[in-house]
């Protein structure tokens, strides 16, 4: 029995301990805003916050997020409002979508480390989410208004 | 403001809604010797686009597209699947622009699979714009000009004598104006006006379309993770299935696949280019497409593994 604390909830899990954290969120939880990608941890789109730090939950073995702190897109902000999130829908940084609850939460997570990043770490944080639309212009654009604010 | 509409042509040679007399006089203020077609804003005239060969061709009807509620909401399906163009927001953005709705009070709903109904849904060649653009613009002026009669009806007056702008009609004698939700249900009962007959906007009147000012409509959604995507559909009794890749385009046979609780059927791509593997997900078992995944693992045959020299047994 495993029990993980996602969003400020506490949730037990009496499967396989070894199963990708990914698949428990997205199948057992039903919080299917973490995107199923590669599978590999190559392209971040099921990027969420594991203590804080950004993680890619298709790489985390649940026995591993156990007692850890997890948040997902989901959880980012209670009313969806997290600056982030409002630089994203100032910029129309998606097209498609599909990867931008991971490009989200990576760069929730380099903003709540370094606030005022330079462009040189806003590319070098964000270069692991992998947008097949090609957004990269805009996710920089929203990182960077995010960080200056909304 | 100005009325910006104006007469059109739809059809090769067809000039609808324009008098002789009005053609004449044009041709005659303005000196030239042009044919009578040419007086019409060139965008408004019809086009072939070849979508009128694809499965389903096209479909125009309002009475498919689009419901006004009784408050004023209208909702406008459409038929096209988004996968990052901004289509689902661009073919209602259409609609809307031409029935002179107001896009704060439109919803966008996705219409279900069914060709014969809203005409051809294939997505693909970046041409859902290029063969939709038309149909949806008579959709919308269909609508228009259907409220515009409910309302003429109404007021007893002619149809010419009134005026659908921004959500409303307007009697232009009078300043009296009835909302689209009010009109909705009398201008819903109505027949579809044949398209010939249908005033297309003028591109200089376009509220939202080349505007540039309409974000897509999903925006909100998927920075909240609220956004629906294929992976996230759950349809009761269905069924999971994952793909998997050989090292050697050709080689995909499945050889061996370990399973939890559930029982694999396999079947093989095209050119044993892949391999999918389907599970029935057993009540109580592992459920989920991930699950799925998890739980097989497949082995290639040993001349795919020789090849690349890659393992033969790899966990997907």
């Amino acid at each position: 029995m495993v029990t993980l604390k996602v969003n400020g909830q506490s949730h037990s899990y009496d499967g396989d301990p070894s199963i990708p954290l990914l698949w428990v969120l997205r199948d057992e939880l039903g919080l299917t805003g973490t995107k199923y990608g590669c599978g590999e941890g190559l392209c971040g789109a099921c990027t969420v916050h594991m203590g804080g730090a950004a993680t890619r939950a298709c790489l985390v073995s649940v026995s591993d997020a156990a007692g850890q702190d997890i948040v997902t897109i989901e959880g980012l902000d209670p009313a969806g409002n997290h600056p982030v999130q409002r630089a994203w829908r100032e910029t129309s940084a998606p097209q498609c979508g599909y990867c931008h609850a991971g490009q989200i939460m990576q760069a929730a997570a380099l903003l709540a480390s370094t606030p005022k990043p330079t462009d040189e770490d806003i590319l070098s944080t964000m270069s692991g989410n992998i947008c097949r639309c090609g957004c990269y212009q805009r996710i920089a654009a929203a990182v960077r208004l995010a960080s200056t604010g909304v | 403001m100005t009325h910006m509409f104006e007469p059109i042509a739809i059809g090769p040679g067809l000039v609808a809604n324009v008098s002789r007399r009005f053609v004449m006089k044009g041709l005659f203020g303005s000196g030239a010797l042009v044919l009578g077609t040419s007086l019409l804003p060139r965008s408004a005239k019809a086009w072939e686009t070849g979508a009128g060969k694809m499965p389903g061709g096209t479909v125009n009807d309002p009475h498919v597209f689009i419901a006004i509620d009784p408050s004023g909401l209208v909702t406008i399906l459409t038929n096209r699947a988004e996968m990052g163009t901004g289509v689902r927001t661009s073919l209602p953005m259409v609609v809307a622009d031409e029935m002179e709705a107001d896009w704060a009070r439109v919803r966008v709903a996705q219409a279900p699979g069914d060709e014969k109904k809203f005409g051809n849904q294939d997505t693909d060649g970046s041409r859902s714009v290029r063969h939709f653009v038309q149909p949806m613009r008579q959709c919308g002026a269909a609508m228009r000009t259907m409220l515009e009669q409910a309302a003429a009806t109404r007021w007893g007056v002619d149809v010419s004598q009134v005026r659908a702008e921004n959500h409303k009609v307007v009697h232009l004698a009078s300043g009296n104006m009835l909302g689209y939700g009010e009109l909705a249900k009398a201008a819903s009962a109505l027949p579809t006006p044949p398209a010939d007959a249908l005033r297309l906007k003028d591109p200089r009147a376009f509220r939202y379309i080349g505007t540039g000012s309409i974000p897509i409509v999903d925006l909100h959604d998927i920075t909240t993770g609220e956004a629906t995507y294929g992976i996230d559909a759950k349809i009761p009794g269905m069924k999971f299935a994952v793909i998997a890749r050989p090292p050697v385009v050709g080689q995909a046979r499945l050889l061996r696949c370990e399973r939890g609780t559930q029982s694999p059927r396999r079947g093989e791509g095209r050119g044993g280019a892949g391999l999918a593997v389907a599970f029935e997900v057993h009540a109580g078992g592992w459920r989920g497409r991930g699950c799925a995944q998890y739980r097989c693992r497949h082995q290639w045959p040993r001349k795919a593994e020789s090849r690349l020299g890659q393992r033969a047994e790899r966990e997907l």
